[in-house]
């Protein structure tokens, strides 16, 4: 017995096993610690337990309330506990069916007819349909990546349009699944099953498979967008080398669906576009195709909102938000889209390899500067009519190889969408009050259905010498105002009216006047059915016809013209959102003004000569100290002598202690906000750097939990969540009521998940067609992307979310995100990249930002102090928080604690995610303490207005509880030391006891 | 061959089947969580550690399985012939 108990082999192996798992439950233990955010995330774990008032009157907490929100008979709120307050209840059947039908609606009209020969849609009742392409299996309702949504089930398109009264071959789609192997449609590739494949199966050639489904065959083309990477992949089956232009495969399934409809085998082909980017459409110009119809990723209800229009149960009304090329390589912005490396960068932080390394050897440069999108084939297009400038050289010319030519680049540009009926424009009319001009215009239905119509109005600024002496830019045409009619009955007419401020007239000056300026010359106001169709009626209000080089003559009568007779250079020099100077804050990101890139000049793309302008790949080192300064990770942190250390843990205020609830109705500038800082601990405080959301015992702030979007709640294993159309179908809508209705909707699936905060919606521009994160954002144009986010916002808003708006700033491609150096002109960096996140701001009550992973120039947009503290608080009056996006890279601070410390006096918020920070040691920096005092007061008051404070009443406390898990660990730990300490003292005895025995055994022996 | 601590290798086969099984699924839910935020889905075989760390899996249990049924017949040898050596002394 004494044997087999102190057995030397067992104990010391016990010893062995214990010893590993205690070392590692340690060190999964710390491991766990840092990363503790996500592990609470992945647990569902809330910190910050409330407590509620007894006998407090739960019906007067509820702050915001959603239209689903349950009631009894007396029309009480019926409430539940959550985290110890009560929160409403919702009827989640109503609101989901409600969710579904806005979402309907914003895919119908959403949806853009880009082409409809001969009245081919709607499709005949009961029509006999033959589906084509591999993308019917897998359907594309969102693009990928962390704003992806699961929808929980594959839908398909034969149910779809089954539903709808339509016979669907299902011999044809059974053909597609026998053949699909090796074919599908991903973020790196677009395989196609070719027409050879298709025609050469076991059940026949195609004609007989659609012999008797030949009333149409719809034929599905899919692209799929994804975060992390942008669409340059060089897919084998490209005819270029794109994964936006047609495939090889693509087109011989046109070619054969072509040659069956030439001999009558098939009636109609309809083209359905599931996909989020501009498509190249060189390959498939030539083709004789009845229709086309994008429908972007619409979401849960996109399949439904399918079926209805080619039914014509529902008619297109949306509207291109980016302009369609034949080649996308003519935007004179892909010269410089993707991976570019410094030629030189010695001194440089070394990069590391991967998707999901850090780029410092990394760089982009917009030469282009404003013409992004239509912004330059409209302004080209005017230049060539007006003749000069070199615009019909053939520098940027793919269409033509004689010439620059409108017709051969653009198949359908910026505003483009037509419609199973007409519409009629008459009346225009422009009134000027003091600040504003009031755009009217009559809209008639001419058709024999029912339709929806935008007004599009479009602004030209003058271009005068001045501009061109100080290298201002100006549009031919530029956005600046819109609005959608109702649903017009056929011979139904409809006025109305958009205001355009005058806001929207200035400039920047970069070079001289350094700020906003309003320039003397004649300004016009035009309405058309596309950003072209208005150009030509300004050219046609300025005297030019065909004969001029037009390719259709213009309207005079839908332009207004207004002459400012003297330069303006001080209206707009100060900020109408806070009355601060505007002046110059990009200097460090523009080639030709930074120092650390001097010798190394640009040129930026200039109507003033576009043969001598024009873009090509731009070449740079980065050799210089300063630059090479500006790139390490280390940061030095401010610490101004002048500066006084903020009160802590004090009660200052004339009313005792108070709690952040009490301050419900004060603004953020009220003296009070002082004394409930001063209540906080600097642990407190410090800990919103880590954790935007935490909250805060000392003065009873509840937390406020984020989650994924932009275009729907990413709620894990959850699943109760619709999936909202993509960002690009969204504002293809040109309907702002809709919008917000949508954004509403959506605010209730955040409140229903009783969450506050959303990772989105996107602002970023798509300045490239090859943009991976295209479905997050909403256009190529600043003010529509500006008046989209603004609108959904309010809805957001309405619910009380909070929303980090995505990604600021110029992070408009994905290629080499992490760390990519940013280049770019003042006057594009605040009229094309930075105008959608101010309208946001000033005009939609945005209260958060995400910071991008790129920098600006050599300076992380998180450490940009211009972008942040100048425009972001000083110029747009900001008052909510920001946050970097995720994972925290070592130029973020994981590499140095110095960025913690200097991103919160540049004015970034938390750090998403960071995982290694300790600001313990800037603890005696009164600057830092200052602004970090700052950041804590944007985030309460963010929060103070937020959903996160239903049920919170001036007596509600919150206390911190130790999550589970972290009890788990800890009783882990000690249960494994114990053990382990256990086995080796059994194992010290087991040996002890042998060496005795052996000894006795010796000394038998030897005796 | 009849030498080798049969009972001690299985201990040691043992702990190496445990350690890596352990590291082999804590791996995979990690980075499958961590997939699941980019709205992919990881495999047992995504990263070369993971590969190495099945492989030892299989050959330590591989392992186990043999060094515990050497050990068993070890044992059992050692008890029949304690049992013989006992019928020689009847």
């Amino acid at each position: 017995m004494k044997m087999k108990l102190f057995k030397r082999s067992v104990w010391t192996l016990l010893t062995v096993f214990f010893t590993i798992l205690f070392a590692i439950i340690v060190v999964a233990g710390q491991i766990a610690a840092t990363y503790s955010m996500w592990v609470d995330k992945y647990f569902k774990v809330e910190r910050y337990k409330l407590v509620a008032a007894e006998n407090g009157n739960d019906q007067d907490t509820q702050y915001y309330v959603s239209d689903y929100a349950i009631r009894d008979v007396n029309g009480n709120l019926v409430l539940k506990d959550y985290s110890g307050v009560k929160k409403q209840t919702y009827d989640k059947e109503k609101m989901f069916a409600h969710s579904y039908d806005v979402c309907e609606r914003v895919d119908e009209e959403g949806s853009v007819l880009l082409w409809n020969k001969n009245n081919a849609l709607p499709l005949e009742e009961g029509a006999k349909v033959s589906n084509f392409g591999v993308g019917n299996l897998w359907w594309k309702y969102h693009g990928g990546g962390s704003g992806f949504v699961d929808i929980g089930g594959e839908p398909t398109i034969k149910d779809a349009l089954e539903s709808r009264g339509f016979a669907v071959n299902n011999q044809m789609l059974t053909l597609i699944k026998t053949l699909r192997a090796g074919y599908g449609v991903n973020s790196e590739a677009a395989k196609e099953i070719p027409w050879e494949k298709l025609n050469s199966s076991a059940l026949g050639s195609v004609e007989k498979v659609v012999a008797s489904y030949n009333d149409a065959a719809i034929f599905t083309i899919q692209r799929y967008a994804s975060e992390g990477r942008d669409m340059l992949a060089n897919e084998s089956d490209s005819q270029d080398g794109k994964l936006i232009s047609f495939t090889k495969a693509e087109c011989s399934v046109i070619e054969g669906l072509q040659q069956l409809k030439q001999s009558g085998k098939i009636k109609k082909i309809v083209l359905l576009i599931n996909a989020a980017n501009a498509l190249s459409l060189n390959y498939i110009k030539d083709y004789d195709i009845d229709a086309c119809l994008w429908v972007g990723y619409g979401g849960s209800a996109s399949l439904d909102a399918v079926a209805d229009l080619l039914a014509g149960n529902a008619n297109p009304s949306g509207h291109l938000t980016d302009t369609w090329v034949y080649d996308a390589m003519s935007a004179p912005a892909n010269q410089n889209f993707g991976n570019y490396t410094f030629t030189q960068s010695d001194g440089v932080p070394a990069s590391t390899p991967g998707s999901g390394g850090t780029a410092n050897d990394k760089y982009v440069v917009y030469q282009e500067g404003i013409y992004v999108g239509y912004r330059y084939y409209e302004t080209r297009y005017e230049d060539c009519v007006i003749g000069g400038r070199n615009a019909d050289s053939a520098a940027g010319a793919l269409g033509d190889a004689n010439g620059w030519n409108y017709g051969k680049e653009v198949a359908y540009p910026f505003g483009h969408g037509t419609s199973y009926t007409t519409f009629e424009y008459s009346d225009y009319s422009v009134k000027k009050s003091e600040k504003n001009y009031e755009v009217t215009m009559t809209v008639k239905n001419t058709g024999t259905v029912a339709g929806k119509e935008v007004m599009q109005v479009y602004l030209q600024k003058p271009y005068t010498d001045y501009d061109v002496q100080n290298k201002i830019e100006k549009s031919a045409v530029e956005l600046v105002g819109f609005q959608k009619t109702k649903l017009l009955a056929p011979g139904e007419s409809q006025p109305l009216t958009v205001t355009v401020p005058e806001y929207e007239f200035k400039s920047y000056d970069a070079n001289n006047k350094k700020t906003y300026i309003l320039e003397s010359g004649d300004y016009y106001l035009s309405a058309g059915k596309n950003a072209h169709d208005a150009l030509n009626n300004i050219l046609a209000a300025k005297g030019y016809t065909k004969n001029d080089g037009m390719d259709s003559d213009g309207n005079k009568d839908l332009t207004y013209k207004t002459n400012y007779s003297k330069d303006d250079f001080e209206t707009y020099s100060v900020s109408p959102f806070t009355g601060e100077t505007v002046t110059n804050q990009f200097e460090d990101a523009d080639v030709n003004k930074y120092e650390g890139t001097k010798g190394q000049d640009i040129t930026y793309l200039s109507r003033s000569n576009w043969k001598d302008t024009y873009p090509s790949t731009v070449t740079l080192t980065c050799t210089s100290q300063k630059m090479i300064s500006d790139m390490q990770y280390e940061r030095e942190v401010e610490n101004n002598p002048e500066d006084k250390m903020p009160e802590y843990g004090k009660v200052t205020s004339e009313y005792g202690h108070i709690n952040l609830i009490q301050l419900k109705g004060l603004p953020y500038d009220s003296p009070l906000w002082d004394d409930l800082l001063n209540e906080m601990s600097f642990d407190e405080q410090a800990n919103f750097v880590k954790r935007t959301s935490a909250g805060v015992p000392s003065i009873a702030a509840p937390n406020a939990g984020a989650t994924d979007g932009p275009c729907g709640i990413k709620d894990g294993n959850n699943n109760e969540h619709t999936a909202f159309p993509c960002n690009p179908i969204t504002a293809s809508t040109f309907n702002s009521e809709l919008v917000e209705e949508l954004g509403r909707a959506f605010g209730m699936e955040i409140m229903n998940l009783w969450g506050t905060g959303l990772f989105g919606l996107g602002a970023n521009i798509h300045r490239s067609a090859f943009c991976g994160r295209a479905w997050e954002y909403f256009s190529e144009d600043s003010f529509l992307t500006g008046a989209m986010d603004s609108v959904e916002s309010k809805g957001l808003r309405s619910m009380g979310a909070i929303l980090f708006t995505k990604h600021f700033a110029l992070n408009d491609q994905e290629t080499n995100r992490h760390g990519v150096t940013t280049w770019a002109n003042e006057q594009s960096i605040r009229e094309i990249y930075l105008k959608a996140f101010e309208t946001g701001i000033t005009d939609g009550n945005n209260n958060g930002l995400m910071t991008g992973f790129n920098r600006i120039g050599c300076t992380w947009t998180g450490l940009h102090k211009g972008l942040l503290r100048e425009i972001l608080i000083t110029e747009w009056g900001f008052t909510g928080v920001t946050l970097t996006d995720t994972p925290v890279k070592e130029y973020m601070g994981s590499a140095s604690n110095s960025v913690y410390a200097a991103g919160v006096i540049a004015g970034q918020g938390s750090w998403l995610g960071a995982v290694n920070e300790n600001i313990d040691e800037f603890k005696t920096n009164a600057t830092f303490c200052n602004a970090l005092r700052e950041l804590v007061h944007r985030s309460l008051y963010t929060r103070l207005y937020s959903n996160a404070m239903n049920g919170i009443s001036s007596d509600t406390r919150v206390i911190y509880v130790q999550p589970g898990w972290e009890k788990a660990i800890l009783a882990a730990e000690i249960i494994s030391g114990i053990i382990m300490g256990a086995c080796v003292l059994m194992t010290a005895v087991s040996w002890i006891l042998w060496y005795r025995d052996e000894r006795e055994v010796k000394q038998t022996t030897s005796n | 061959m009849k030498k080798l601590p049969w009972g001690i290798i299985a201990g040691i086969c043992a702990i190496v089947v445990f350690f890596t099984t352990v590291g082999t699924v804590a791996a995979f839910i990690i980075l499958n969580a961590v997939a699941a935020q980019t709205s992919e889905t990881a495999t047992l075989f995504d990263e070369w550690w993971q590969t190495v760390l099945f492989v030892f899996s299989i050959l330590s249990a591989v392992g186990f399985i043999g060094s515990l049924t050497m050990c068993f017949l070890k044992t059992n040898g050692k008890q029949t012939e304690g049992e013989a050596n006992e019928n020689e002394a009847i």
